[in-house]
């Protein structure tokens, strides 16, 4: 095996307990970001679900004729948050109850032939990215106030949105600290590693190693621990989604990108780590013998 | 080969070196005799480029040092060998292991460096120890291994850092003749010790040619 390889081997298997410990202490850390991930990823899919749904339905009194149904669609369409509002009329509701009851809608169909029980409604979409959970339970007030109106509901597609922004942000602060506890535990490791073989380093920077054979134990090291402790802490991951896929439903464990992207990036903060570990190293127990000082 | 022109070193407020002038042509054999704490230790550290002198100029190998570049310092200390005052063995790895460090970086083939390895071994009466740790040979038997690795790569240049500090007397004179061996190869040896009357010893009992002889006394250096 050529020097520089068995260099890196020998590097990383001086303290075995140590990369051991680094290990899991970042599967520990990933384990808890892929729950914020999965977290986010699962609201995600739940707010693609409900995209096309309008976050508020306002159903009219049997008593409101179309045109006066329109108009005063028109009238609170005015209100700076909504961005527009479909009527939907008692008969257009009625067809949609027979599409979603399959078999059963055309007994529905067939029970209701005389007269139509389902009312006319406005279905009230909002900006949704401007529209928190409490703004929207007040415009929801604010309709239900109307003669017209005889109930509105709020069907969550708005609910969601704002649960899914909070998600977010709690996943970007996730992101960033274990990024920051990453790349401070794996230097630490580095470190630790490299001034248990310092003897050695010194003497070989002494007879002529160059930086760039110092400093590739230090990357591979980092790389090695960044790449492990992420892998294993989605493994350990995995292994809690199959003890507790009852309790979690229909939830499908993270995509295969996302899981990748996990793994990648960790590995390059380990090496990132490794180069900040290797600059600390130098300057501190080499006196950087190699500056033109 | 050495040549250091109004050399001047210190540590923050206490002066080591000052004004020091000393040259050593190519193949010459040196003894750089000085009291502990004279600053031959510093010196050797300027000559291996571990040091810049604060003022002055400084020529190893032909080359002046404040020229080298951090990429190319490590080709410079290539061509040199060092045996140093506190030998620097690696204690985790064997004698064998120690003495294919130096081979190792210069990218020597593992054949080659198994065979040079071994070599070296029964030149320094350490073929038996090969598989010994440092910390379970003698002193000498370290002295000789740090002597092994210093000139296993045939240097230009030999620096040695009171290498017979440990040693008893007839062994001291022993491992000079070693040296004596390879400056008659054409290695360029410069020796430090702090033991004065062991050039002028080394000469008489071994019979050995004239030697260069520089003190270090007060910061500068006498021949």
């Amino acid at each position: 095996m050529p020097y520089k390889i068995q260099n890196i081997f020998t590097h990383i298997g001086r303290t075995r307990l140590n990369n051991l410990l680094c290990i899991l202490t970042l599967a520990f850390f990933t384990l808890v970001l892929n729950a914020f991930l999965f977290n986010h990823t699962s609201v995600y899919k739940d707010l693609e679900l409900r995209e096309t749904v309008p976050p508020l339905v306002a159903f009219l009194n049997d008593t409101v004729i179309e045109e006066d149904a329109k108009t005063f669609a028109n009238q609170i369409q005015k209100q700076d948050k909504i961005l527009f509002i479909d009527f939907v009329s008692k008969e257009e509701n009625l067809n949609r109850a027979e599409k979603q009851f399959g078999s059963l809608g055309k007994l529905i169909r067939r029970g209701f032939s005389d007269s139509n029980p389902f009312p006319a409604s406005l279905e009230i979409y909002v900006d949704a990215s401007n529209v928190s959970r409490k703004t929207l339970e007040e415009i929801s007030f604010e309709i239900e106030s109307f003669a017209q109106i005889d109930d509105v509901n709020l069907t969550g597609s708005g609910l969601i949105t704002d649960v899914f922004r909070q998600t977010t942000r709690m996943t970007i602060a996730s992101i960033s600290i274990t990024v920051l506890l990453i790349l401070l535990i794996i230097r630490a490791a580095v470190i630790k590693t490299a001034t248990s073989r310092h003897d050695e380093i010194q003497l070989i920077t002494l007879i002529g190693s160059t930086r760039r054979h110092i400093r590739n134990p230090f990357l591979f090291h980092g790389l090695f621990l960044g790449f492990f402790g992420t892998l294993v802490g989605l493994a350990c991951f995995y292994l809690l989604y199959c003890v507790f896929t009852y309790q979690l439903g229909v939830l499908e464990f993270l995509p295969y990108n996302q899981l990748l992207s996990v793994v990648c990036t960790g590995a390059f903060l380990g090496l990132f780590a490794g180069i900040l570990a290797n600059r600390k190293y130098t300057k501190t127990y080499l006196n950087d013998m190699y500056s033109k000082h | 080969m050495i040549q250091l022109h109004q050399v001047s070193f210190g540590y923050q407020d206490l002066s080591v070196l000052e004004r020091t002038s000393f040259r050593l042509e190519r193949g010459e054999f040196g003894f750089l005799v000085g009291d502990s704490g004279s600053g031959k230790t510093t010196l050797l550290k300027l000559l291996n480029r571990e040091l810049l002198p604060s003022a002055g100029s400084l020529s190893v190998l032909g080359q002046p040092l404040e020229n080298l570049t951090p990429s190319t310092i490590p080709y410079f200390r290539r061509k040199i060998g060092i045996v140093f005052q506190d030998w620097k063995l690696i204690n985790s790895k064997t004698v064998e292991q120690n003495l294919e460090i130096p081979q190792k970086l210069i990218g020597t083939k593992y054949r080659i460096l198994q065979e040079n390895v071994n070599n070296m071994l029964h030149q320094m009466g350490l073929a038996h120890r090969k598989h010994a740790l440092p910390s379970q040979i003698s002193n000498n038997e370290k002295q000789r291994l740090a002597i092994a690795r210093a000139i296993i790569n045939s240097p230009l240049l030999l620096l040695a850092d009171q290498p017979t500090e440990t040693l008893d007397p007839n062994i001291s004179l022993e491992i000079l003749s070693l040296f004596d061996a390879l400056n008659f190869q054409g290695t360029t040896v410069l020796v430090a010790t702090s033991d004065p009357d062991l050039p002028y010893r080394f000469i008489r009992d071994k019979n050995a040619a004239p030697k260069r002889i520089y003190k270090l006394q007060d910061g500068s250096i006498t021949s």
